[in-house]
């Protein structure tokens, strides 16, 4: 059966999830980045998807993004979907610490405020229970 | 800013799109053998089988490709917390396609995601 608790192994996997999912994230932006194309238009897509799938940071993402599909259900083979999610989320927290760190993005208080009310859905969607037979999965 | 949330949402419905062929691709199969390795390797050779996982991969692909377009086009804090907006996609695709049911709780978290992305969206 799968558990509706936490153990520290499980919860290990879902943070190494979490931070592949973030550096992944950090490895495109810095991908399209090196792309020099900031804004795509009809002009310029072609262009910015031959130089991108030449990249070697976006097929590093790709490859770290496809690891953590299969480190997923892995987890989802041990808990509930509604145990993973929550922790799932510390990507959420992750991101705008890469953004600041590696990217000199600013970050106002209104973002992380907003970041703070997507968390706290993301809690609120994972504490209602599955209604049919069916075990629930979803998204990585 | 407008084209990057347009890029955004093409992204997430392709992704929502893939994760309801996942769910119909695996609903019927049980995820338990995966505790030991020739388990999950009969698990994943019958995933690889079904049409449906094939149909998700496409979507996914298609869907990392705009997602791609999208980090390329805004700053990294700005496009992945709005990318949050898959959960209610996904929510209401599972209600669409897989009969699922959507609660209280579920429309709270999902009305609490979308207000998150407004604040994000607007400063």
């Amino acid at each position: 059966m799968k558990k509706s608790s936490l153990t520290l192994k499980v919860f290990l996997l879902i943070v190494a999830n979490d931070v592949c999912d973030a550096v992944a994230q950090g490895l495109w932006k810095q991908g399209t980045l090196n792309s020099g194309i900031s804004d795509i238009s009809l002009g310029n897509v072609t262009q910015f998807l031959s130089l991108n799938a030449a990249s070697l940071y976006i097929w590093l993402g790709v490859i770290i993004y496809a690891l953590n599909f299969f480190i997923w259900v892995l987890i989802l083979s041990r808990v509930e979907l509604s145990v993973a999610m929550p922790v799932g989320s510390t990507t959420y927290i992750m991101i705008p610490f890469i953004a600041m760190f590696f990217f000199g993005e600013h970050i106002s208080m209104m973002r992380w405020f907003g970041i703070a009310l997507i968390i706290l859905g993301i809690l609120a969607v994972s504490r209602s229970k599955p209604h049919h037979g069916v075990p629930e999965r979803g998204a990585a | 800013m407008i084209k990057v949330l347009v890029f955004i949402f093409i992204a997430e419905l392709w992704n929502a799109a893939g994760h309801v062929c996942f769910t119909k691709g695996t609903n019927n199969l049980a995820l338990e053998p995966l505790r030991s390795f020739n388990g999950a390797a009969a698990f994943f050779g019958k995933v690889i089988r079904q049409k449906m996982i094939w149909a998700g991969i496409l979507a996914l692909t298609i869907g990392l490709v705009v997602w791609i377009m999208a980090l390329s086009n805004g700053e990294l804090s700005y496009v992945y917390p709005i990318g949050s907006f898959q959960y209610v996609m996904i929510m209401i695709a599972a209600r669409m396609f897989l009969n699922e049911k959507i609660d209280w709780m579920k429309l709270l978290g999902t009305l609490l995601v979308v207000a998150g992305i407004i604040v994000i969206a607007v400063s």
